[in-house]
């Protein structure tokens, strides 16, 4: 799977494309609109992370020129600008998915992860990790073909570990993406620590392994 | 009281003054300098009768020509050899008054007959003159004093317009809409000054206001990359299997001051655009279903604290807000409520026509409740940043609302007034 990082500040690029690179993903990351309309012209992409600001143009301008062009790439825009307007625009000009600056690794992994499979794998909406299976059209979870009713934060919880399987995943990231980018409010690791435990409990009881660990002091890593 | 007022008053009574002790002291001057000539002109027929006696002309030819009345009787022996004068009384028979006048008795002989002579001068009717003319530049003066008020006023109205219309402008005058003071025409010097001063200070204002605005849009958006970046490379650090526990611990809490930034931002970054005034399309809000809403949202934060709510709904009236901004004003005071309390604690929601009360168990307040809107003011800094009740502060005073924080019966109670005028533009 080729990825396109369109992104002005190299580090940031960087970080991204290393994080991903990880999960099996060839990322090219470029700087300038132009170059990011060059590369679109000779790589075929099924993903493209887009800055809006870039020293030469707009990102929004760029996602008008994929859609014209009929490319199957889906599109993530890294906004530094949090608002509604600009995430309406983005969204009205064809992109699947918005994500606010500062955000986590670990976040922007599973919305490339969701984003692909709901491009690339039409009808197969199922996602296998060893006996986990997760049906995401029906929001279902199954351990060996037995259903595991999960709580809607469970839910998201498993599937945000599951994207980020064998990565240390922060306390902070998963408040932040689980609960819901919630404002100033404090997701305490207390609140945290019982979604983890009761899933952990719900999965285990069912016959899954614990994938889930505790790393200490930072937050959970999901590894077999 | 008014300029105009003020000076009319001051004029008029040191006017009236002026005038009152002009009349007096003219009437008396003028009386006296008519009797004083009165005399005079009496010693001057004494001497001129005098002077035709020596020349030897019979006393009993004067009997007409002198004076208004002439008496001429003969005495035994000549007693005033000096003349006296005296002030008497005339009765005019055909008029039936009286008459002041003076008289100038003294005695003269001819042809060795000793005769007193008596000269009297009506002075009456110069004093008549005297009382005319003192009443005509008396009523002269009143006129003028009459016109001197209107002309102040009218000219006072017409000249210090432009001062009332700056007035006025400094009055509306608000830095956030952008707009200088226009200084008014005038052609008064000084106003034309004070005008342009006001309007150059308005234009500073709104310079420095727009300065620091756009200081803290571009602060609050050009810090977000590079917070992405310092999340990344914490995030990969993070991944590193030879991390001590020591050293990730020492990077988890650096996400953690890095979060604590980011919400900082967002916060100021919100206030900023409350103060430019960004929000614009209202909606019709249910106030019952957004608080059920929010409070579900809540849910994991409240059953973590164990919290006990109680919704009172009395009313389901609407508010018309952003509804971005309705949400967000709903999360901060739930938020405030959930936040500061206590485990095992209580919240009481009740919703009234037009008022929304949320009061809930917490730490007696330290300082004045007052000062709990200003920013970054917060009880516990640990726990919270200080932002989320002056951004619900901002989001009442965008909409006119009025709000009040009270600590009554060991409950903080926030009441929120939405029966104020709504803005809709």
């Amino acid at each position: 799977m080729n990825i396109l990082i369109v992104e002005d500040e190299v580090d940031l690029a960087e970080e991204v494309a290393k994080y991903l690179s990880d999960f099996n993903y060839k990322c090219t990351t470029v700087t300038l609109y132009a170059s990011a309309l060059e590369s679109l012209n000779y790589c075929e992409y099924s993903a493209i992370l887009l800055d809006l600001k870039l020293p030469d143009g707009h990102g929004i301008d760029l996602i008008h020129h994929i859609k014209k062009k009929k490319l199957t790439a889906g599109i993530i825009v890294l906004s530094a600008i949090d608002e509604l307007d600009m995430r309406i625009k983005a969204l009205e000009a064809g992109a699947d998915d918005f994500l606010t600056k500062p955000f986590h690794l670990s976040e922007l992994n599973a919305r490339v992860k969701a984003l692909i499979r709901r491009n690339f794998h039409h009808g197969d909406n199922v996602l296998e990790y060893n006996e986990i299976k997760i049906d995401v059209a029906k929001l279902a979870v199954t351990i060996n073909d037995v259903n595991v009713p999960l709580t809607s934060k469970e839910y998201e919880l498993l599937l945000y570990f599951i994207a980020n399987a064998g990565k240390v995943i922060t306390k902070e990231a998963i408040g932040y993406t689980v609960w819901n980018h919630h404002s100033n409010m404090d997701v305490s690791s207390e609140i945290i620590y019982t979604h983890v435990k009761n899933l952990r409990k719900k999965l285990v009881a069912a016959g899954s392994n614990d994938y889930v660990k505790s790393v200490y002091g930072i937050g959970y890593k999901f590894d077999s | 009281m008014k300029l105009v007022y003020k000076n009319i008053i001051i004029n008029t009574v040191v006017s009236v003054i002026i005038l009152f002790a002009g009349e007096f002291s003219l009437y008396f001057f003028l009386k006296e300098k008519i009797e004083k000539e009165a005399i005079e002109h009496l010693y001057l027929e004494r001497h001129f009768m005098m002077k035709q006696l020596k020349k030897g002309i019979n006393i009993g030819y004067f009997r007409h020509n002198i004076g208004d009345i002439l008496e001429i009787t003969s005495v035994p022996a000549i007693q005033y050899s000096t003349p006296i004068i005296e002030e008497i009384e005339v009765e005019e028979e055909w008029e039936e008054e009286y008459f002041t006048s003076k008289k100038i008795v003294f005695d003269v002989s001819q042809n060795n007959q000793a005769y007193r002579v008596s000269i009297v001068k009506t002075i009456d009717e110069d004093e008549d003159l005297t009382g005319s003319l003192s009443a005509i530049i008396f009523i002269s003066a009143l006129c003028m004093l009459a016109v001197l008020v209107s002309i102040n006023v009218f000219v006072y109205y017409k000249l210090f317009s432009p001062v009332y219309k700056l007035i006025k402008d400094i009055k509306n005058f608000s830095v956030q809409e952008l707009e200088k003071i226009v200084p008014p025409k005038t052609s008064t010097h000084e106003f034309a000054m004070l005008s342009e001063e006001i309007s150059k200070m308005s234009e500073k204002m709104i310079a420095d206001y727009s300065s620091v605005q756009e200081f803290i849009e571009n602060m609050t958006h050009e810090i977000q990359t590079p917070l992405a970046v310092i999340n990344s490379k914490i995030e990969r650090a993070l991944q590193d299997e030879n991390l001590s526990e020591e050293q990730a611990v020492l990077l988890s809490d650096a996400t953690k001051a890095v979060n604590k930034l980011f919400m900082i931002n967002k916060g100021l970054s919100l206030l900023c655009k409350l103060d430019n005034k960004q929000y614009n399309s209202p909606v019709e809000i249910k106030l019952d279903i957004l608080l059920q809403e929010r409070l579900n949202y809540f849910s994991d934060f409240i059953e973590n604290k164990k919290i006990n709510i109680s919704e009172t709904y009395k009313s389901d009236f609407s508010i018309f807000m952003d509804s971005a901004l309705s949400e967000i004003l709903i999360d901060n005071l739930l938020k405030n409520a959930i936040q500061h309390n206590f485990q095992n604690g209580s919240i009481y929601i009740t919703v009234e026509e037009n008022q929304l009360i949320i009061s809930n168990t917490g730490d007696v307040p330290k300082t004045s409740t007052t000062s709990y809107f200003h920013r970054f003011y917060s009880q516990i800094p640990q726990q919270s940043l200080g932002l989320g009740l002056s951004i619900i502060k901002k989001i009442v005073d965008y909409y006119g609302y009025t709000i009040s924080y009270n600590y009554e019966n060991d409950l903080h109670k926030i009441v929120i007034d939405f029966n104020t005028k709504i803005k809709t533009t």
